[in-house]
């Protein structure tokens, strides 16, 4: 007994020592488990929460509708036209089947179009690309996969996703044109609408047939019911252009694919339509507005449970434009006739903008076109734009001031031909005799006035050789490089203009014309000092001109008036949230009197005894005397010569003395050098003031 | 008599107590759970009420008989059990046995005892491993009296034999997470049985230099040696654990809803609020996902400390009583509730990897309840015997 109760105890011993170990190893466990609830739940926990409410609900946005656009005259250009709609909201867990279904049945109760120009939200068997018919076949084929793929094909795609996406690849690609042709015009009105339906996203309502009669909306409505409360009646927007569809108004499409994330970051939907060119385009945030908010709640299991709490949105703010719709149309009008009447002068197109210089506002950005195919003229207003022509003489103004920033004018002068070595020549249109300074090199067009000041700044000789002049041109390091300089300098100078650079306007995308480098021989300089060179947009030319009114300020253009909140009445802006500020981008560093001096050359074209657009001035009569027009014609001729052919341009601005209107001119390839420019200028300044006086 | 009347009076208070703390904790988080349409918190709690009722009669039960009966009786309890594994077994290869549980996926685990329910037999042999290997330490040690390094490795030989069966025809069932629970138990068992630390230590490297050669394997030389031993969708939980992101199957699931469920708790809870998000197995095996997400780190850290003093009860006992086959059935209930709390919470907070096992005394579900009640019925019989010897 007692000898048991001793190796009791000696075995137990080692008990207590082990319980201890096992004791010690559970409290590091169970400290461990309480570390790592504590980093989960606090130092997590906040991200933890956000992911989880992420998860809990699900918002979707619908847009409101976008802000009009209305004309300086305060008339509608872009409004809003109501039309009713089918808006669809997919529910998760929807199969392929179940929305054919739907599809089917709403293909009983509204039309679908079998033709294609259709306004924008139409259902049309039109869009159904032949992908579409693939999969609206293959979802209306339930054993499709058995007919299509070979039983080790069907195994090998039951792997995993990725291999179910290639058998699906299969399947589309062993659909042949002939069962898609079995398709009856009543199954491809069905497809029509369920390709609509499958671009929805989950739980978000999505607009799937627009333009709706009240009569098909009616029958929706009736059968709603019948869709598990995914197919709603509704009312949406599209845009209406009262006055035709301008070009600067741009376009509300869907969001562009490439775009996609930009938009979706932005909060978009991927079915919202955007502004996608122009001003549509640029105020897109401003007309865009707020769109409501549906916030569907998940239940424990995540399905999504009652109603969705909206959130209304506010319709986008309204914009008024800087451009009177009555100019722009009546400026229209004008070129058409006058290309009319030229049209035995090959004139086929011309482009005007006209802008307030002391602002920047347009007024009017108008281009026409005809065409011969159709025999109709076209809108080419965005030729205003996007077109770069050589402008001639027009931009001698811009020469002159060059010439005084480089210290290059020259003292009065005899026009004649300045003779190269080497033969070529280079003269003003016709010999003009003596130039008593720059007013009269302007009233006269002198081209070789402009030579000698870009010939002084590339450090050409010239000597008076009795009939004509003489350059001498110098091919040393240093010559080259001062020519090179000397072309830089009246390029950046053209540039302070606006000519040949970013105007600055209000639109995603602008022509900056065409640069043509250095020229491969320095006497070249001359013709870009006339214009016959690099190649300018009209809204360029009438920045340039604007500058050169108002005395040296580039103004940055602008169509955008001033932005308002929506008001009640369709008719009326609301209150003024914001007025486009005038922007200066540059300064020109010339005197007040070198401005003087190329302001009263322009006067002289048109006032002046032997100024080449009198018609605009005393030679127009009381009335056009009235106007006080300055201007500047350009003429360049186009290669090659032989043809006869040239760009007519002007530009101008009105009263001289202090000027409330510039205009830029531009009449492309003209036959002859006919006064289409000057009579289209004439019209246009007349229609403006016609305008003001109303 | 004189002997039942100190029993009742050494009644272990402490320990029940904590017993209902956690029963409390079971019931009220349930209330919180999140259960499919079929079923309602209502008669999840009427149920688990139930099964604590019973739970408690059988603790009773227990207690009133003097465990030292277990000693005749394990043997036969180890019959019955295995015979019931087998008769499974049999079922899972389409053999008919009546009673079994439907197969489902290839697995079944449970009968179907009209009016009782479902009953889970590997639950139970959990408490008879305990009672057997406890017995068979006692027996050795008793026979032996000075240990020679053979007896160490004659006790181990013995133990493993009559675990393996059990072990083997659970992981063909296949249920890993029962065959952990009966591991956890064996290696707390060995630990405390007096076999030399360097066996023991041996053994813990034997173990560590395999698991690392099947990795060096799988990585570097013959996935397929890999698969010899570890299916493919059990390989497959190991990607779910540790980067549940990217390995989206059930188990890479169950872990980002258990950590978005536990982490939105933060500091206090979120309540009623806490319903509306969802974790599948919420009231079985994710049910301490719900205690922190509904109380937050405050009812989560709460719970781990009630567990933290149900344990150092459970050593209390196995210290103070002068019965080593007491202590070594206390130790093994230590490894058997301590591996299945550790691994239950672990694997909520991607500590541990997911395996399907209930959290003791709270999850819902009567076979492990009963399991853990009559391992508390145990230890509660253990310490009201042992202070006869106090002063012995």
């Amino acid at each position: 007994m007692d000898e048991n109760k001793v190796k009791k105890k000696k075995k137990k011993s080692h008990i207590p020592f082990r319980l201890n170990i096992l004791f010690l190893l559970i409290f590091f466990a169970f400290s461990s488990l309480v570390l790592r609830l504590g980093y989960v739940q606090i130092v997590q926990g906040k991200t933890y929460t956000e992911k989880m409410d992420k998860t809990q609900n699900v918002e979707t946005t619908v847009s409101s509708p976008r802000g009009l656009i209305y004309d300086s005259e305060g008339k509608i250009l872009a409004g809003n036209k109501s039309s009713y709609a089918v808006v669809f909201t997919r529910k998760p867990g929807l199969d392929t089947e179940t929305m054919i279904k739907y599809a089917q049945k709403l293909s009983q109760y509204i039309h679908v179009s079998t033709k294609k120009d259709v306004p924008d939200g139409t259902v049309t068997t039109q869009n159904l690309t032949e992908r579409d018919l693939k999969d609206f076949y293959i979802g209306t084929h339930p054993k499709v996969n058995e007919e299509k793929l070979t039983q080790a094909e069907i195994d090998a795609s039951k792997k995993n996703e990725k291999a179910q996406q290639k058998a699906y690849q299969k399947v589309l690609d062993r659909i042949t044109d002939k069962e898609l042709n079995q398709l009856t015009p009543e199954q491809m009105k069905v497809a029509a609408i369920w390709r609509n339906m499958s671009q929805a996203t989950n739980l978000t309502p999505t607009t799937i047939a627009t333009h709706l009669s009240a009569e098909e909306l009616a029958n929706v409505g009736e059968h709603l019911d019948e869709f598990d409360g995914m197919i709603n009646t509704s009312v949406s927007a599209t845009r209406e252009y009262p006055k035709g569809k301008y070009f600067f108004l741009g376009n509300v499409k869907n969001i562009p694919k490439h775009q996609d994330d930009n938009y979706k970051a932005a909060g978009y939907n991927m079915n919202d339509l955007v502004g996608t060119s122009n001003l549509e385009e640029q105020y897109e945030d401003v007309l865009r507005g707020v769109p409501s908010t549906y916030k569907f709640t998940k239940n424990s299991s995540g399905e999504v449970v009652g109603s969705p709490e909206v959130t209304e949105g506010r319709r986008g703010d309204d914009i008024q434009l800087t451009i009177n719709s009555d100019l722009q149309d009546k400026i229209g009008d004008i070129i058409e006739n006058k290309i009319k009447k030229f049209y035995g002068n090959n004139a086929r197109e011309a482009y005007a903008v006209v802008m307030n210089p002391h602002t920047g506002a347009i007024l009017a950005m108008a281009g026409k076109k005809y065409n011969e195919k159709t025999h109709k003229f076209e809108d080419a207003s965005s030729g205003t734009i996007l077109n770069a022509y050589q402008i001639g003489s027009s931009v001698k103004g811009a020469t002159v001031l060059a010439g005084y920033q480089n210290n290059a004018i020259p003292g009065p002068l005899d026009d004649k031909p300045i003779n190269f070595k080497g033969g070529s020549q280079f003269n003003s249109w016709h010999a003009i005799g003596y130039l008593n300074g720059v007013p009269e090199a302007l009233e006269n067009s002198s081209n070789v006035y402009m030579g000698t000041i870009v010939g002084k700044m590339a450090g050409f000789q010239i000597s008076d050789s009795g009939s004509s002049y003489t350059a001498k041109i110098f091919s040393s390091e240093h010559a080259q490089q001062k020519f090179v300089n000397a072309v830089n300098t009246l390029r950046n100078a053209y540039g302070q203009f606006g000519l040949g650079v970013n105007t600055g306007i209000d639109l995603p995308f602008e022509s900056t014309g065409f640069n043509g480098g250095i020229p491969d021989e320095q006497g070249k300089i001359m013709m870009f000092s006339i214009g016959q060179y690099d190649t300018y947009t009209p809204l360029q030319m009438a920045q340039y001109v604007s500058t050169l009114a108002n005395g040296g300020y580039r103004l940055a253009p602008h169509l955008l008036e001033s932005i308002h909140t929506p008001s009640g009445e369709p008719d009326q802006l609301g209150p003024t949230i914001k007025t486009k500020k005038t922007e200066v981008l540059n300064t020109i560093p010339n005197t007040k009197e070198q401005f003087d001096q190329v302001h009263k050359g322009f006067y002289l074209v048109t006032h002046g005894p032997t100024g080449t657009a009198t018609q605009l001035g005393v030679g127009g009569g009381q009335e056009m005397l009235k106007l006080k027009i300055a201007a500047k014609t350009g003429t360049a001729q186009l290669a090659p010569v032989e043809k006869g052919m040239y760009n007519l341009a002007l530009v101008g601005y009105a009263p001289y003395d202090d000027p409330q209107v510039a205009v830029a001119l531009m009449c492309p390839n003209i036959k002859g050098e006919e006064h289409i420019n000057i009579e289209i200028g004439q019209e246009i300044f007349k229609t403006y003031f016609e305008e003001q006086k109303k | 008599m004189d002997n039942e009347n100190s029993v009742s009076s050494k009644l272990d208070y402490t320990l029940i107590f904590i017993i209902f703390l956690l029963a409390c904790i079971s019931i009220i988080t349930l209330y919180f759970a999140p259960y499919p349409t079929n079923l309602s918190a209502k008669s999840m709690i009427m149920h688990q009420g139930m099964w604590f009722v019973i739970g408690g009669l059988v603790i009773a039960g227990i207690y009133i008989m003097d465990y030292d009966r277990f000693k005749f009786l394990s043997w036969i309890f180890y019959g019955i059990f295995m015979l019931l594994l087998f008769g499974l077994f049999a079922k899972q290869h389409g053999v008919p046995v009546p009673f079994a549980g439907d197969v489902v996926n290839g697995a079944v685990s449970w009968y179907n005892l009209p009016g009782i329910g479902s009953v889970q037999p590997s639950e139970f042999m959990k408490i008879v491993l305990i009672l057997i290997i406890s017995q068979i330490i006692v027996k050795h040690n008793e026979s032996q009296a000075i240990r020679q390094i053979k007896d160490d490795f004659i006790l181990l030989g013995k133990i493993v034999a009559v675990a393996f069966l059990p072990l083997i025809i659970v992981l063909l069932q296949p249920d890993l997470g029962t065959v952990t629970v009966y591991l956890a138990i064996i290696a707390s068992l060995i630990i405390i049985s007096g076999i030399r630390w360097r066996i023991i230590i041996g053994l813990f490297l034997i173990a560590v230099i395999l698991i690392t050669a099947l990795v060096i394997c799988y990585f570097y030389i013959d996935k397929n040696i890999v698969f010899l031993f570890i299916e493919q969708h059990q390989l497959d939980r190991f990607y779910g654990w540790l980067d549940p992101q990217n390995n989206q199957n059930q188990e890479g699931y169950q872990l980002l809803k258990s950590l978005m469920k536990i982490g939105s708790g933060e500091l206090y809870g979120r309540g009623f609020a806490a319903t509306n998000f969802s974790i599948p197995e919420g009231w079985t095996d994710f049910i301490f996902a719900v205690i922190c997400g509904t109380f937050g780190f405050v009812g989560g850290s709460i719970t781990i400390a009630i567990y933290f003093l149900l344990v150092y009860r459970l050593v209390n006992a196995a210290l103070k009583t002068h019965d080593s086959y007491g202590t070594y059935i206390c130790t093994g209930i230590i490894g058997m509730l301590t591996f299945t709390i550790f691994e239950n919470i672990g694997m909520t907070i991607q500590l541990m990897p997911i395996t399907g096992i209930p959290l003791p005394f709270i999850s819902y579900g009567g076979s492990a309840l009963l399991t853990n009640m009559i391992a508390i019925g145990l230890v509660l019989s253990i310490e009201a015997r042992s202070r006869q010897y106090m002063f012995d």
